[in-house]
């Protein structure tokens, strides 16, 4: 009799590309503007800004952006240049490139973690010798 | 020069004080040069190809409603002249307001101020569009045996449509996107009530789209069963649908019978002009 109402999503900003639950999407994203996924894509995701993929989301390709924020499934390899969140409900079989990485209590990761900053690293080596 | 394209129900009595309102304003304002008014036999858009072929003219200014600004542009877009639109709405419209051209008379002030700007324009087949294309799946209550074997045997909903993305931004990605489909808008220039529907969805989105940046803006509004609803926001220069039912097409809020599945823009077509109050 009454049709659900839409949940209101969280995370939008000006210019943003939003791949919608009920969505399939085969191809490559190669885009200028964040990225919101809440459904499935086979294919990479390439951009100059965020990626966000939310819980119900099934991601099978490469993930390239700034901040990647990880929620849903991901089966492919993770390039944050920043930031990378990895949220309790989220799950990842690939391998990760990123300087800041944070992975919640519950998370699932199966793959190998490059930390990137360089700089960083070689400061610890020093300290540990 | 100006030429005012007087659409044939201004003269109802509904619409006639408004009219002559109007008429006055613009001797007042001192930039009627021609008129005509449409009739039953010779219509707006046969009006302004007539209009458009004498090359006279430099603006070409349509009174009606957005009926009549669709056509008027779209002949004006055919016949690739190079010559201003402008619009005085009576009655409701869309256009008016995203143009922040107010109603009836006092839009006369913004013709005779010719602030001109040159705005991207839609492209569907062999028309145009200022606004946005409304799309919906044809569904036929009664369905023939062969629809009723096809969806009991495949996997695929009826409603699903294949939408085909074309050289979005300038790095050229290409993807497809397949979605059980209740109304898809792509948009130009996107309308208040399209507008409201769109933000039921994100919060803090921002909707107002800029018809200077050679993009249409997809919303998909998909449905799965027993599912909430959601909306899929994509920018693309071109896209082609794909639809195992037909697809019932508005066109700046017009039916439109025919969607072969192409549509694309014209960056930079349009010179239109525009109110202080424009939204773009």
């Amino acid at each position: 009799m009454f049709k659900p109402k839409p949940e209101k999503q969280n995370m939008t900003q000006e210019g943003e590309t939003i791949v919608g639950e009920s969505v399939k999407l085969e191809g490559n994203i190669d885009s200028q503007e964040s990225v919101s996924i809440f459904g499935r894509v086979i294919g990479k995701i390439k951009t100059v800004e965020n990626v966000k993929i939310g819980e119900q989301a099934e991601i099978k390709g490469d993930v390239e952006a700034e901040n990647v924020f990880v929620a849903g499934k991901v089966e492919g390899n993770i390039i944050a240049k920043e930031k990378l969140e990895i949220a309790s409900s989220g799950k990842i079989f690939g391998d990760l490139q990123t300087k800041s990485l944070t992975i919640a209590q519950g998370a699932f990761f199966c793959g190998q973690c490059q930390m990137e900053n360089k700089s960083q690293i070689s400061n610890l080596k020093n300290k540990e010798a | 020069m100006y030429f005012y394209l007087f659409d044939q129900y201004t003269d109802k009595p509904k619409f006639a004080k408004e009219t002559d309102l109007i008429k006055l304003k613009l001797a007042d304002l001192g930039i009627i040069t021609d008129k005509a008014k449409a009739t039953p036999i010779r219509q707006v858009e046969i009006l302004a190809r007539e209009i458009l072929a004498t090359k006279k003219y430099k603006n070409i200014i349509a009174v009606g409603n957005d009926k009549t600004a669709h056509l008027v542009v779209n002949e004006i877009l055919k016949s690739k002249e190079n010559v201003n639109f402008g619009f005085i709405p009576e009655g409701d419209s869309q256009i008016a307001s995203l143009c922040g051209l107010p109603h009836g008379a006092a839009s006369c002030e913004a013709i005779s101020a010719r602030r001109i700007k040159k705005i991207d324009v839609g492209k569907l087949d062999h028309s145009f569009f200022l606004t946005a294309l409304e799309i919906y799946l044809q569904i036929n209550k009664q369905q023939d045996l062969w629809n009723l074997i096809l969806n009991k045997f495949t996997s695929k909903e009826k409603t699903e449509v294949e939408i085909e993305f074309k050289d979005q931004n300038e790095n050229q990605s290409e993807f497809k996107i397949t979605a059980p489909i209740e109304k898809i808008i792509i948009a130009n220039l996107l309308p208040k009530k399209f507008r409201k529907e769109v933000e039921k969805y994100y919060k803090n989105l921002k909707t107002n789209i800029s018809p200077y940046d050679g993009l249409l803006n997809i919303f998909i509004f998909a449905r799965e069963k027993n599912k909430k609803p959601s909306l899929s926001i994509f920018r693309a220069k071109t896209i082609y649908l794909k639809s195992r039912q037909p697809l019932l097409c508005f066109v700046d809020g017009q039916k439109n019978k025919r969607l072969s599945g192409y549509v694309g823009i014209k960056p930079k077509t349009l010179n239109i002009i525009v109110g202080k109050n424009r939204e773009f």
